[in-house]
């Protein structure tokens, strides 16, 4: 009966076949249903495994994922057998510990294009569905239980959802960040359920599982936080004092508190057109004539007539090697080849091809309705249009919600200055 | 007393404006400012102009006890300064 204690009260650590038979023999006070909220499906060394499944011979040996940014090589990815080398680690220190590796340069595109199709096989079972990204998935499960006949069900449509080669480890828990620790405890094949008590299940993980970058962990251990029971017992106001935002998310994750919600993927229209060249090329001018007729192609079919593009990307593959990819965000939408051309000539034309190229595919993105600057009567409407446009376009280019703000009075009265007013984030 | 919930005010969508910059602060046997140093180099205060007490959220666990000084510095800068009662530290407060 100790374990059942343990079970209930702790971390349900289950394998499928085992669920039902524990859930019977538990007294009936001792069957809490915890309300979850979150899948997390967790694919771990993603990156590795695509590549073992690409290179069967790497298996069993160990390999180091790198990723080139700027002048800077850090760790992307390793196998399960290199321990100490977490991702974000630089390239350096990474060979001091794993002198012996192999090492692989990260195939980006590749590793989307595949996780890409395993989020949409996921969201065939449920509609609700975020990336985290590569190799981490969170599914909205509210209201699946019913649907598929109780947990377990749901739990295996889930795993089932992602092909065993990836080995998933699913969790099920209240938030994602408690979804994610548990997921990360399983076994290749298992669910976990986190308990009622998420601060005291957490409590004993190493600050390793955080969810920050390989510099704050390391800030961290610095500072004699190993684990998130010291990080939770700690206030607050440290915390955000040393490592700002980051460090009230960290404490809040620490204590069990995971407000944020599930964000789901959004579908987007995009438009892809493909090209091999008849033999490898080398300089860009055969790169510029291709992506000239790939533009007039994109621009001819149906979805992008009468539209703007905010971003288009070129991928393609390198002879023996991996692809390279080049983005480019577009000042102003564009909404002819000839304005998308000039654009992505001066974003190229100075590059160096990274080595021979067999084939080049564009695909535009970021679609609009906009094509043309109507004149407005009401010029406050047509000025907070031009905002939201404005606003768009730099999302697309950075990738992420621009930081813009405007200043807004939230205690105007207030003797203390830096209540007076506050930065909120800007919405046109 | 109200008790603290340990959550800052509107964290998250509002980033305070004008936050109070530490400094270093050197004061006389009257406990008024007369050098300020920003880790750098130091500036002589030649007056203080002004001074005057805030005290606020006293009903708080942390309740705000603040000693301000307006001053000119050598250089003809004004700037407004405040001594923390709580925890005796100094800071540069804009706004």
């Amino acid at each position: 009966m100790a374990t059942f204690g343990r079970l209930s009260s702790e971390l349900l650590p289950l394998t499928i076949a085992e669920h039902s038979f524990y859930h019977k023999c538990l007294p009936s006070g001792l069957r809490r249903r915890p309300i979850l909220h979150v899948a997390c499906v967790l694919l771990p060394h993603f990156s590795w495994q695509v590549e073992v499944l690409r290179h069967p011979e790497l298996r069993g040996r160990p390999v180091l994922v790198l990723e080139t940014t700027g002048s800077k090589t850090r760790v992307f990815d390793c196998s399960p057998q290199v321990t100490d080398c977490p991702q974000g680690m630089p390239l350096q220190e990474a060979m001091a510990r794993c002198s012996g590796a192999v090492l692989l340069e990260a195939d980006l595109p590749r590793y989307r294009v595949i996780f890409e199709r395993i989020l949409d096989s996921l969201e065939q079972r449920s509609p609700e569905v975020e990336s985290a990204g590569l190799g981490c998935a969170y599914v909205d499960v509210r209201g699946l239980e019913k649907l598929y006949g109780g947990q377990v069900r749901l739990a295996m449509a889930l795993l089932h959802a992602v092909p065993a080669p990836y080995q998933a480890q699913l969790a099920l828990g209240p938030g994602k960040f408690p979804a994610y620790v548990a997921a990360a405890m399983a076994a290749p094949g298992q669910v976990r359920q986190v308990s009622e008590d998420t601060q005291r299940f957490l409590a004993e993980f190493a600050v390793d599982i955080l969810p920050v970058s390989w510099r704050t962990r390391t800030r961290l251990r610095s500072f004699g936080l190993h684990t998130l029971e010291q990080v939770a017992a700690l206030p607050v106001g440290p915390l955000q004092a040393q490592f700002g935002p980051e460090g009230r998310l960290l404490w809040e994750f620490c204590n069990g508190i995971d407000r944020s919600p599930l964000m789901p993927r959004r579908p987007e229209v995009t438009v892809t057109e493909r090209l091999t060249f008849p033999a490898p090329v080398v300089s860009m001018e055969p790169v510029l004539t291709a992506t000239e007729t790939l533009l007039r192609r994109a621009y001819a079919r149906s979805e992008v007539r009468g539209r703007c593009a905010r971003v288009a990307t070129l991928q393609a593959q390198v002879m023996r090697g991996p692809v390279w990819e080049r983005r480019v965000a577009f000042s102003q939408p564009a909404g002819g080849k000839q304005r998308a051309f000039f654009a992505i000539k001066s974003s190229i034309e100075s590059l160096v091809l990274p080595g021979p190229l067999e084939n080049i595919a564009l695909t535009l993105s970021g679609l609009t309705g906009d094509i043309g600057q109507q004149e407005s009567l009401f010029a406050d409407v047509r000025r907070r249009e031009n905002l939201s446009q404005a606003l768009r376009q730099l999302e697309a280019r950075l990738g992420k919600k621009p930081p813009i703000f405007q200043v807004r009075d939230v205690e105007p009265w207030s003797r203390i200055p830096e209540r007076r007013q506050a930065l909120v984030p800007f919405v046109p | 007393m109200v008790e603290n919930t340990g959550a800052t005010p509107g964290a998250g969508a509002l980033r305070p404006l004008n936050k109070p910059r530490p400094i270093s602060i050197e004061v006389n046997e009257a406990g008024q400012p007369v050098t300020i140093g920003d880790g750098r180099r130091r500036w002589l205060i030649s007056t203080v102009t002004q001074q005057w007490r805030v005290e606020d959220e006293w009903w708080r666990q942390q309740p705000v006890r603040r000693m301000y000084y307006e001053c000119v510095l050598e250089d003809g800068r004004r700037l407004t300064v405040f001594q923390d009662l709580v925890t005796d530290r100094w800071y540069d407060q804009a706004g």
